[in-house]
């Protein structure tokens, strides 16, 4: 009993968290702060997510407080015709050159997922020459999917986030079901189909087989990973090999689970292991000496004034590591506040359910000089109210079928397209373009003012009508009398449109 | 039995629970896809599906929690990855070799190896360019992609790229393990050569002999040429944020990161 009780404590003081583990656990609470998220089932709407996390974590995650680089990059590369990418890609240089895959080791939240998973005990696969040679996979994907696919969509001004609709497990596990458990977006589940399946087929097959190989998602898939690797060599901070001090045993690369080839190349995620392994100290921390320089230790020409040196060293350490700590205890508590307690969120109003009488709205026409239209103006016709934006792929793709249902409703029914957006800038010429002679009646939402007056967004009758989830399309019927008798988040069908359109009008 | 084998068993079980068990969300998951006609998903028909498979997950949990408690009894047992070692221990040896002191038959068998990687390194390329070009044609040409059908069109393309891609791999695989196989063929060939008597030069000699000049420079001022590459590209990702703030590629990130994106979890 006594031994059996010795070896559990020896367990828990062999595995008792390491730095590192402290400062992934860290990280993902501090880019997924928003708590209140989880609880309302929305998203963050806060001036933070004008920055990104240099990890993988999906913006539509409720916790996220910050862009996903990813997502943002690719965004970026389908408004390319429109905006030159610069911001995003200055993000994107800067995590690459300051940390490289120091990232992926440290910061990622995905990573510590599969860290954590990798941890239950069943047979692992270890690494091998196949396993090299599926690691430049992530390459593939890099080029294809994060820019090809986008920049291609982007020519037909469609905005096609390739990985992150096709591949991304992130978005699954941290947007969809995140979401979807909350009972506020019980009326979401409408909205799955088969791209739900099949990511979420994806992410099961992820899951499982993090559990048998280790972070199978970075090693073999993630194009993040693959951008940090290329500058990993030349990043500030990470691990470098003095070849000077190395003997060349292989101990490094044997204790290494990643593919790498030597440490610190392309492969390597900077965790660290190799260090306690090397029998010469050959591999240590890049970048530690800017802010600890052992220049004293150096110059001494005694031992004792070597001892006394190091003694001055390590207190210093000391010193900087309370610094840094209390540092990023403030950060976290200050985010945790920030997204939880100051930043107000919109509740909906009355006049978003079925039954209810839709509100007054006065939509300025696009291109209309200034004119207006009013629900009111149009009582006696059913109304069809669909929010859009020209950043909106799904938006764009029923548009057309609701072209098509407004000429043949076109007595009994209007049409009523409400751009929402940040800016009005390209509303008007994608209208122009692919919808010049449209019986469609395009209009803008009107701006949301904060307590300073300033406008944040084009999207006032979305929230009131019941869109605070900020799922886009959204599409709400009126009767002929102003009441709600259809309302849906995500993209419609021609078909069950049509329906919902006929048994409005049978009300007649 | 004993304990070694009582661990082993457990641990194969759980690996074989979670496997099945994966197989089994997945299973379920198509199974509501394909059965629930035009709006396949609702909270209550999920819930049906995740009720059944409640006790699969908790056995499964269970079979998880049992191992790790015979792994903590019993001990865990630890495994030395297995590693190539050839090529980095090779370009350490190598680098070092001089082969004007190496004995003739070694010294053409060397350059030989390193003659049929390179040709091995640009047969791949070829293959790979010419992949990427009908990629790239096919791409280009292919009329449809438009809103209506684009879910359909993708499909349609990617039964055209995916057989391109997988060649593209499967090259890469090749070409990888033909390089890996005809570097220990050279490691051996290399301590074949330093063994028979040949020179073994240090760092600074090796790099003298280096003819490419510029080479020879910069490894020389490795630490220079480093510190002013790190300083280029703060200097250039500064200047790209400061351009994007100003041309609104800032506000365009915000605009996004704000609104749910639904394609990207899987919602439409």
């Amino acid at each position: 009993m006594k031994a059996t009780l010795v070896k559990i404590k020896n367990w828990f003081v062999r595995h008792a968290p390491t730095k590192r583990r402290i400062i992934q656990l860290y990280s993902a609470l501090l880019f997924n702060a928003n708590i209140k998220g989880y609880i309302t089932g929305d998203i963050f709407k806060g001036l933070s997510k004008n920055a990104c996390t240099p990890g993988l974590n999906c913006y539509s995650c409720p916790g996220a407080l910050t862009a996903c680089p990813l997502g943002a990059l690719q965004n970026a590369f389908s408004e390319s015709r429109k905006t030159t990418p610069y911001y995003i890609f200055g993000i994107i240089l800067i995590y690459c050159i300051m940390f490289g895959r120091w990232i992926c080791g440290w910061l990622c939240p995905f990573g510590l997922f599969q860290d954590l998973v990798y941890k239950i005990k069943t047979p692992k696969l270890k690494k091998s020459k196949v396993t090299k040679a599926l690691s430049y996979l992530k390459y593939v994907v890099l080029v294809f999917f994060v820019v090809i696919i986008p920049l291609a969509y982007a020519f037909r001004d469609f905005p096609l986030p390739g990985f992150c609709k096709y591949i991304c497990p992130a978005g699954t596990l941290g947007g969809a079901i995140a979401l979807l458990i909350n009972p506020a977006n019980s009326g979401k589940f409408l909205m799955l189909g088969p791209l739900f399946t099949w990511k979420f087929a994806l992410l099961v097959s992820f899951t499982v087989a993090a559990i048998f190989i280790y972070r199978v998602f970075c090693r073999f898939v993630c194009p993040l990973g693959a951008l940090y690797g290329i500058f990993n060599k030349i990043a500030i901070f990470g691990i470098k090999l003095e070849k000077k001090a190395c003997i060349d045993c292989g101990k490094c690369i044997t204790t290494c689970k990643m593919d790498i080839t030597t440490v610190g190349d392309h492969e390597c995620i900077n965790c660290g292991d190799c260090i306690s392994v090397c029998p010469t100290q050959a591999i240590s921390w890049r970048g530690s000496k800017i802010i600890l320089p052992d220049n004293e230790i150096k110059a001494a020409t005694t031992d004792k004034e070597r001892e006394a040196a190091s003694a001055r060293l390590k207190k210093r350490k000391k010193v900087v590591s309370i610094i840094v700590a209390a540092v990023l205890a403030a950060v976290l508590a200050g985010a945790l506040i920030y997204a939880n307690f100051i930043d107000k969120p919109t509740k909906p109003t009355a006049g978003s359910e079925i039954g209810d009488a839709c509100y007054s709205m006065e939509l300025e026409i696009v291109d209309g000089g200034g004119a207006t239209v009013s629900v009111e103006d149009l009582a006696g016709k059913v109304v069809v109210v669909n929010f859009w934006g020209t950043w909106c792929g799904p938006c764009k793709e029923e548009l057309p079928h609701f072209n098509e249902l407004a000429s043949e409703y076109s007595d009994s029914v209007v049409f009523l397209i409400v751009h929402t957006d940040y800016t009005r800038d390209e509303a008007p010429a994608y209208i122009a373009e692919h919808f010049p002679s449209s019986k469609m009646l395009f209009v803008y939402d009107v701006p949301i003012l904060n307590e300073d007056g300033n406008a944040t967004g084009d999207d006032k009758y979305f929230t009131e009508l019941g869109g605070t989830s900020g799922f886009y399309p959204r599409t709400v019927v009126l009767d002929i009398n102003g009441k709600i008798t259809f309302t849906i988040d995500g993209k419609i069908e021609k078909a069950e449109l049509a329906d919902e359109i006929d048994r409005a009008l049978l009300k007649k | 039995m004993s304990k070694s084998k009582i661990k082993g068993i457990s641990v194969l079980i759980t690996s074989v629970l979670l496997i099945l068990l994966g197989i089994l969300f997945i299973a379920c998951t198509a199974h509501l896809y394909l059965t629930g006609g035009a709006r396949p998903y609702s909270r209550e028909r999920v819930g049906e599906y995740l009720s059944l498979l409640a006790i699969p997950s908790l056995i499964t949990l269970l079979s998880c929690v049992v191992s790790f408690v015979f792994v903590l009894l019993f001990g865990e047992e630890k495994s030395e990855a297995r590693a190539d070692l050839t090529a980095p221990t090779l370009k350490r040896l190598s680098g070092r070799l001089s082969l004007e002191d190496c004995p003739e038959k070694i010294k053409g068998e060397i350059l030989l190896e390193r003659k049929k990687r390179k040709l091995a390194l640009l047969f791949s390329a070829v293959f790979i360019a010419v992949f990427c070009i009908v990629m790239a044609v096919f791409l280009l040409n292919f009329k449809r992609f438009t809103l209506e059908s684009y879910n359909a069109d993708v499909i349609e393309a990617a039964l055209i790229v995916l057989p391109l891609a997988v060649g593209i791999v499967g090259v890469i695989c090749v070409k990888y393990y033909f390089d890996s196989e005809s570097k220990k063929r050279e490691l051996l060939l290399v301590r074949e050569g330093l063994s028979a008597g040949a020179k073994a030069i240090g760092d600074t000699e090796a790099r003298e002999e280096c003819k490419c000049k510029a080479l020879a420079f910069l490894s020389a001022h490795s630490d220079k040429v480093l510190l002013i590459s790190r300083l280029t590209v703060i200097a250039l990702a500064l200047v790209f944020i400061g351009v994007g703030i100003l041309n609104g590629g800032m506000a365009d990130v915000l605009g996004k990161a704000v609104r749910i994106c639904t394609e990207c979890i899987g919602l439409g």
